[in-house]
């Protein structure tokens, strides 16, 4: 049975533009989408993309440890948001939830689409201004995209899970430059620790919050 | 042969878990941890470094250095006043926990935070530091969100806030090792001086990363924040004084300085405004501590014994003042489920030691003498006006405005007791629902500790002085 | 026995004792008070019925080793030793000299006067006010008695938290308010002490009075601290008149404060550091004039204690800045202001229900202090007002004059007033009592007649001089007289032109614009840490690092 080190090897012919593209794109997914089921699913996507990257500047095995805390990372979240139901909807009690396009605008998509767009023309014209040191200029495009974009997902949140969502995002992008120049399998391993005690920390915040919600309701 | 530095980072581990395991059995784990917490400050503060001595059977070198997974865990001497200081504030915590209501895992997770703390400490080198502090900071999160259903923004924000500092100490990590190779690159020795600084400044709350206090302060067990607020912090602040020590070179620096002066400054400034402004004795104890930092960042910055010896002052006092003001909001919201004035009026008649409590924890974190609080601030003002009077000028506004806020709140809480209130009871039942007499107990024996400290100085003098004496990185040393 | 009259101090030093080496702290009566005050609190957890005689022994004790101090002058003694020296720069200490010991005596001796009261009378006050007021008296004391600047910045500090406490132990509907404005604006005094400290520091000079030299900034500053402690107009909004029903528990809760501001005064005088400027004397003056007005419209005279403390308290910090009077002088003046007022509110008046004549001697001799007649220790700075008063412009003179006249007819008004309360029963409480008035009215003469450097010679007056002094106790001898025609119109205007002068409306409004204020700083910081916080962080931070970039770049 091939191991995971072995699928990140056979998916890095995927393009690095693609694999960039696909970073932007789930990051700004992470802003504009509110929906917890999605936002999870998500960020599984995008540990695979940014182990994808690293593959390119560091060793497959390293990447692949990185990538398996993310989705142990989006296990425990996914367990946890659907602990507690996935979050609620910013309705009445007893109110029939309307149209598609209503709900959209009332959990302020527009707003969030444009914020993502402006994120990552940040992003672009940051890395191009300021390449980081010793790694290649796709991997600074990678940081700097998941760092703004992360940024914003914590400005934006409301909930204690999309904020977590999006302060992990800030530490993926930040861990896309430091695995390139620091490679000591000590850090990695707190690092992924880090990663994992972030995650149950909000984790406990989603709960608690859930928890307040439902005896509001009930 | 046990190293003191693994009991330092072992035995709190150890009775975190036996502590989580009794959490129903409040009065065991509190003393449980009161006294783990306060033996280990206590042989922190007096066993000797040079040797090994004979407890319990067993042989003890508090200085023996510990190599674990190639890294280094050594104690010395400035480091082991730090951690016994923060170990025997964090075994007082842990005593008004006992009454205060500080949260179901308080004890636990307090245990816990004071082992990585103490690893974040004595790890060489510092990279492993930064790492240990941000698990810390997610104990942290967990422990002041307290059990609160529905209070998450302060926790949130304050993970988010420390977990943010860990790429800024990684990149400075790693620029410390090139600058090694080049020492003489002008541009890389600044990068890590900018990295250090950012990475500080979001440790230690600088304004515009103060945003989490607040809410914090709003939302969590009192006693639970100011464990945040002194525990942790005053740990940031000796990891500070430690890099500044070991990178002679970024002291040398008086940009460096000058940073830390001029935010200082800005938090100091604005703590003193909000503080003014506050409607909420929560918030009094945030904004007031958040001026508490900047002052204290005011005088580091002077870059001279005396204000380093200013600032270490502050953060001795700094606890003290916070815990008195902690226990009488705890009682506030016990009686009224909030701590804002209004909510407030006219009680103290009928709970004066909460009134007492509230008012003289707000003076003591002003600096109002004779309280705890006035020992640092004396210091940094009597340093300043010598120095750069303009800035003891503004610390001076800055008293004013903490003792203001305090001020508007015992307004409100002298209020006429016949005036209507809100929550208010009927005499009858006003009488019945008495302050608990351990809380009155903890209360006056705090009061009584900041008086003694506040009056008699000297019983500091001696780890004052070690502590000082410890650090060379002033200019013309 | 051996009676010895010594050159130095310039106080009054008779050696009673057979000689002794053992020499006597100042820090010894504020220890006997500290005691009192801790063992009446005890007592009064475990409902003891004794703690007026608690207070007496106390008051009484330090008394005694105040007047045995007076041989040691000056005494000091370090109180608090605060290290490193290199931080804290000065120790806390005390240090007993001429002036500092007429006022610690004076206050000492109207403590335990007060106390015999309390134990022939003991009225309706709560036990801890017992024990909060003798903790009062030693911050009072010590403040007095303080050696430095410092020391002085840590007793007012202390002095504030007492004094509230004090006041809120005594209950009433208003205490809560007054105790509230008496730490703001005691606080504001303190601080401005602290600030003088810091300047002091600033310029190398030694915060040691005996060794300080004031520059005139700071002269200012030191000023306005006394002004605030002592409640000269318009900064008096602290004082609690509410008190007033009952004179003789509220007496030290008026006196303490105002006490230690007045002793600043002196000390300034002794150093030479009085702040220049006509606003002192412009202050103290309309402080002496309202205090007479408000004294006299009352419509009780028992309720005027406060307004004659105000307008008499004037009168000595106008004698101190237009008379440059000397210390001592201004000493004895603040004794008799003390003593005098003391014995008139405590005392009984000669009409019916005064008990008999014998009853108002000591009242009357009271009065006679504060009209500053002679053989009294009041003439001795009412003298030297007028003396030093005629050689400044005649508008002083006038309205000084005015201002004595008000005043001088509400304390003749007072000691002619029939009493309300009778006598204290039992032989034991007309004792005490009697005691309680002998203590407080004795000194008024004794301190005067035994010989003292201080006492201005009678040929040395001016004749103006002597028509400033004589022409208000005729005209508040008058205006007694007329008082019963002009009374109903009098009390139509009490409370309007009460709550007028008192300035209530302007602490209110002032009080409004602060909480307006706080108000808008409240919304800044829900703004700024609301829902958009971090994009405000963000906003903050690049402000932050555009200046960062400018001033470390120049």
């Amino acid at each position: 049975m091939p191991t995971l080190t072995d699928i990140l090897v056979r998916l890095a012919v995927v393009p690095t533009t693609t694999a960039l593209l696909g970073l932007a794109f789930t990051a700004g997914l992470l802003i504009a989408v509110t929906d917890w089921r999605a936002s999870v699913l998500v960020l599984v996507a995008q540990y695979i993309l940014a182990g994808l990257l690293l593959t390119r500047v560091i060793r497959p095995e390293i990447a692949a440890i990185k990538t398996l805390t993310g989705a142990m990372i989006c296990v425990v979240l996914y367990v946890t948001a659907r602990r507690v139901g996935w979050g609620k909807l910013p309705l009445e009690e007893g109110e029939e939830p309307p149209s598609w396009w209503l709900l959209a605008l009332m959990m302020g998509v527009p707003f969030r689409i444009l914020a993502a767009l402006m994120g990552l023309a940040l992003a672009y014209s940051a890395a191009l201004r300021i390449p980081l040191p010793n790694v290649p200029l796709e991997v600074t495009f990678g940081a700097f995209t998941l760092g703004m974009m992360g940024v914003f997902a914590i400005a934006l949140a409301r909930e204690p899970l999309k904020g977590g969502i999006g302060l992990l995002t800030v530490i993926t992008g930040f861990e896309m430059f430091y695995s390139s120049i620091e490679q000591s399998l000590a850090v990695v391993g707190f690092l992924g620790l880090v990663n994992f005690m972030i995650a149950l920390g909000i984790s406990y915040l989603t709960t608690s919050q859930a928890v307040a919600d439902e005896e509001s309701s009930s | 042969m046990i190293a003191g530095v693994f009991a330092l980072i072992v035995l709190p581990l150890v009775a975190a878990g036996v502590t989580f395991v009794l959490r129903r059995f409040q009065t065991v784990t509190a003393l449980l941890a009161a006294g783990v917490a306060g033996a280990l400050g206590a042989g922190a503060l007096w066993l000797p470094l040079d040797r090994a001595i004979q407890l319990g059977g067993r042989q003890v070198a508090m200085g023996e250095p510990v190599e674990l997974l190639g890294r280094q865990l050594v104690l010395n001497g400035a480091d082991r006043i730090g951690l016994a200081f923060v170990f025997l504030v964090a075994g007082g915590l842990f005593l008004l926990g006992w009454r205060a209501r500080p949260g179901p895992m308080f004890f636990a997770l307090g245990l816990a935070l004071l082992s990585l703390l103490s690893a974040a400490v004595v790890v060489r080198p510092f990279l492993y530091a930064s790492l240990l502090l941000t698990i810390a900071a997610v104990l942290a999160a967990i422990l002041v969100q307290g059990g609160m259903p529905g209070q998450t923004r302060g926790a949130l924000r304050y993970l988010v806030m420390m977990t943010l500092a860990l790429p800024a100490f990684l990149v400075a990590g790693w620029l410390v090792e090139l600058y090694v190779l080049n020492p003489s690159d002008v541009g890389l020795a600044r990068n890590i001086m900018v990295a250090l600084v950012a990475g500080f400044a979001l440790l230690l709350s600088v304004v515009p990363f103060h945003i989490w206090i607040g809410p914090v302060a709003q939302e969590s067990p009192p006693v639970a924040t100011v464990f945040v607020l002194t525990v942790y912090n005053s740990v940031v602040w000796f990891l500070l004084l430690n890099v500044l020590q070991e990178y002679a070179w970024l002291s040398a620096r008086q940009d460096v300085f000058r940073i830390l002066q001029l935010l200082g400054l800005l938090t100091a400034g604005v703590g003193g405004v909000l503080a003014f402004s506050s409607y909420d004795f929560a918030h009094v104890l945030a904004y007031g501590v958040l001026a508490d930092y900047g002052c204290a960042l005011v005088a580091l910055g002077t870059h001279t014994p005396a204000g380093l010896a200013a600032a270490l002052l502050a953060t001795l006092a700094r606890p003290v003042s916070l815990a008195i003001l902690a226990l009488g909001i705890a009682l506030a919201r016990e009686r009224t489920k909030s701590s804002e004035f209004e909510r407030l009026a006219g009680l103290a008649w009928s709970r004066p030691w909460m009134a007492v409590a509230l008012v003289v924890g707000g003076f003591s974190l002003a600096g109002i003498p004779p309280l705890a609080g006035f020992l640092g601030r004396w210091a940094q003002v009597r340093l300043l006006a010598t120095m750069q009077p303009v800035y003891a000028i503004t610390v001076l506004g800055v008293t004013l405005g903490v003792a203001a806020g305090a001020l508007r709140g015992t307004d409100y809480l002298l209020q006429a007791p016949n005036e209507a209130t809100p929550d208010s009871l009927s005499p009858s039942k006003e009488r019945e629902a008495r302050e608990p007499r351990l809380m009155i107990a903890l209360i006056a024996a705090t009061l009584l500790v900041g008086l003694i400290l506040g009056l008699f100085p000297g019983v500091v003098e001696s780890p004052l002085r070690a502590v000082v004496s410890s650090f060379t990185f002033f200019s013309g040393q | 026995m051996r009676i010895k009259s010594c050159l130095r101090p310039r106080v009054l030093c008779v050696r009673i004792l057979p000689t002794t080496t053992m020499q006597i702290s100042p820090l010894i009566p504020i220890l006997c008070l500290l005691a009192g005050a801790l063992l009446v609190e005890l007592g009064a957890l475990v409902r003891l019925r004794w703690l007026s005689l608690i207070m007496v022994i106390a008051t009484g004790a330090a008394t005694a080793a105040t007047l045995l101090l007076v041989r040691w002058l000056p005494a000091t003694s370090v109180v608090l030793d605060w290290r490193p020296v290199t931080v804290f720069g000065s120790t806390a200490s005390l240090r007993a000299d001429g002036t500092a010991w007429l006022f610690g005596l004076a206050l000492l001796i109207t403590g335990f006067s007060v106390s015999l009261v309390w134990l022939a009378a003991p009225g309706k006050a709560p036990p801890a006010a017992h024990g909060l007021t003798l903790a009062m008296l030693a911050v009072g004391l010590s403040s007095i008695f303080a050696a430095n600047i410092l020391t002085l910045a840590l007793c007012w500090g202390m002095l504030d938290a007492l004094f509230c406490l004090t006041l809120l132990a005594h209950g009433g509907p208003t205490s809560g308010r007054r105790a509230q404005l008496a730490l703001g604006i005691n606080g504001l005094a303190t601080l401005a002490v602290w600030t003088v400290v810091v300047l002091i520091e600033q310029d190398r000079l030694s915060p040691y009075w005996h060794l300080l030299i004031l520059p005139p900034t700071v002269r200012i500053l030191m000023g306005l601290a006394a002004a605030l402690r002592l409640g000269l107009y318009p900064l008096h909004i602290w004082q609690p008149v509410e008190l007033v029903s009952e004179p003789d528990r509220s007496i030290l809760i008026y006196f303490v404060p105002a006490t230690a501001g007045l002793a600043l005064w002196a000390r300034l005088a002794v150093i030479r550091g009085l702040p220049d400027g006509d606003v002192w004397p412009i202050l103290a003056l309309v402080t002496a004039l309202v205090g007479g007005v408000q004294a006299w419209i009352q419509s009780d005279p028992r309720e005027s204690l406060p307004y004659l403390a105000l307008g008499y308290g004037g009168m000595l910090i106008l004698t101190a800045t237009i008379s440059k009077t000397p210390a001592v002088a201004l000493a004895a003046g603040s004794a008799s202001w003390l003593l005098g007022l003391t014995v008139l509110f405590i005392g009984r008046s000669f009409l019916r229900g005064g008990g008999g004549w014998p009853w108002a001697i000591p009242a009357a001799l009271g009065v006679a202090t504060l009209a500053g007649l002679p053989m009294t220790l009041g003439f001795v700075s009412r003298a030297a007002f007028y003396q030093g008063a005629s050689a400044r412009p005649g508008w002083i003179f006038v309205f000084a004059v005015i201002a004595e006249v008000l005043l001088i007819g509400a304390l003749l008004r007072r000691l002619l007033t029939a009493e309300t309360a009778s006598l204290p029963q039992g032989r034991l409480a007309w004792g005490g009592y009697a005691a309680a008035l002998i203590v407080a009215a004795a000194p008024v003469i004794l301190l005067e007649v035994i010989p003292s450097p201080a006492a201005v010679p009678l040929t040395g007056l001016s004749a103006i001089a002597w028509i400033g002094w004589g022409v208000p106790l005729a005209g508040g001898a008058a205006l007694v007289v007329s008082a019963e025609r002009l009374r109903p119109r009098l009390n139509r205007w009490e409370v309007v032109a009460g709550r007028v002068i008192r300035l209530d409306w302007f602490y209110s409004f002032f009080l409004d614009t602060a909480r307006g204020l706080a108000r808008a700083g409240l919304w800044l910081a829900d703004v700024l840490e609301g829902d958009g916080a971090f994009l405000w962080m963000f906003l903050i931070l690049g402000l932050v690092l555009l200046y960062l970039r400018v001033s470390l770049g120049q």
